[in-house]
């Protein structure tokens, strides 16, 4: 896994909260191309299973500070 | 951690506020808050995967530059005891055109934990905290007022919150003691355990000697009193149960100043037939059975302050 990539991209979207909001507006399935084609545009070392690990990270966290 | 950039956070919602390694944690949150409760809508949120990935957490501090912004006050913040009718009313006020309503967010609960009562100079520092939330749960669109229902217990910070919102009306909603000590046997709310806050808070220095169903009725008159003590300086009115859903009309919605079309008045009594926590389910009546125990905590705990409630509330003792 790429975790510097995935920091990177982070920045990214967190930086423009126009472009955050347009791939909140994507369904799942496209979102997961919309995020490799941007870490490609701005050459960002970013694979589908780095985006696939980290939602599953996330969900998980969530989860426990929900259950919390 | 994100840095402190507040033009960066147009858009994202504070769907939690962490207690324990304090930080806010924003999302994107595009479906209104139109569940019985602020969580549901934020975990239905926080199940896309954006949202997995992207998830935010800012130092509070962020709070403090947003609370020193102008911003529409809030149309109007509902307390109450518990089991009395707050949801439906929240649930109610969350169909109005342009009016977003949250039923107990829990950034307002995460940040008022967060509170030292023991330095009276750190109330500074949550009020603007306190408003700043108000301020990132405020729609953008110029014609659209906020209402917010808090937690019950919230009302024992009620001179905080005053002192922060000063500008907003306020709402007490109660019911008749009896109904909700059954209501809470039956099936208790957090507000009701021992846990849930500081006993101290509530007044309670015996806390762990006492029965559960004590507990609960003395937290539930220590609410009921701090809504009445707050009643002799600031701007609030008392909303009895028995008198919904026609007070969301003839006094709440006035007191907001929220307006009333009359296509709006239909299909929110429609709402006041179902119920309130349960999507789909009509509402029906708990049922009335007698239970002497409860009776005599309602007797010393509760009808006193009951009684002052009604007697606030415009209705014969």
């Amino acid at each position: 896994m790429s975790s510097g990539g995935l920091a990177e991209l982070r920045r990214l979207v967190h930086a423009n909260s126009s472009l955050a909001l347009r791939l909140r507006r994507l369904p799942a399935d496209a979102l997961t191309a919309a995020l490799l084609r941007l870490a490609a545009e701005h050459e960002i070392d970013v694979d589908a299973g780095d985006l696939d690990a980290a939602a599953a990270a996330g969900g998980r966290d969530w989860a426990l500070r929900w259950t919390r | 951690m994100d840095a402190l950039d507040r033009a960066s956070l147009r858009g994202w919602t504070p769907v939690r506020v962490a207690v324990r390694q304090p930080a806010v944690e924003w999302a994107v949150v595009d479906r209104p808050f139109t569940d019985p409760f602020f969580e549901q809508t934020a975990h239905v949120a926080m199940q896309h995967p954006f949202n997995q990935i992207f998830a935010r957490r800012t130092p509070l501090e962020i709070l403090d530059e947003l609370g020193a912004e102008h911003f529409r006050a809030p149309a109007g913040i509902i307390f109450h005891m518990s089991r009395c009718g707050s949801t439906l009313i929240t649930q109610m006020l969350a169909r109005l055109p342009n009016v977003v309503a949250l039923s107990e967010p829990q950034p307002f609960d995460g940040i008022l934990r967060l509170r030292d009562r023991r330095r009276a100079d750190a109330d500074e520092t949550l009020v603007r905290r306190l408003r700043g939330l108000m301020r990132a749960l405020t729609p953008d669109r110029a014609e659209s007022r906020l209402v917010v229902k808090l937690h019950a217990w919230h009302v024992l910070e009620l001179s905080l919150l005053a002192r922060a919102f000063p500008e907003t009306p306020m709402v007490f909603v109660f019911r008749e003691p009896r109904a909700v000590l059954r209501s809470q046997a039956r099936s208790p709310g957090a507000e009701v355990l021992a846990g849930t806050i500081d006993p101290a808070y509530a007044g309670i220095r015996d806390a762990a000697e006492l029965a559960r169903s004590d507990y609960g009725a003395r937290v539930l008159a220590a609410m009921c009193d701090a809504a009445l003590r707050h009643a002799a300086t600031g701007e609030m009115i008392f909303v009895d149960y028995e008198t919904l859903p026609d007070a969301v009309f003839t006094r709440v919605l006035p007191f907001f100043g929220l307006p009333l079309s009359g296509a709006d008045e239909s299909a929110l009594r429609e709402i006041a037939r179902n119920d309130a926590k349960r999507e789909g389910e009509r509402f029906r009546p708990d049922a009335a059975l007698a239970d002497p125990a409860l009776d005599a905590l309602a007797a010393r705990w509760l009808d006193p302050p009951y009684a002052a409630l009604r007697e606030r509330a415009g209705q014969p003792a």
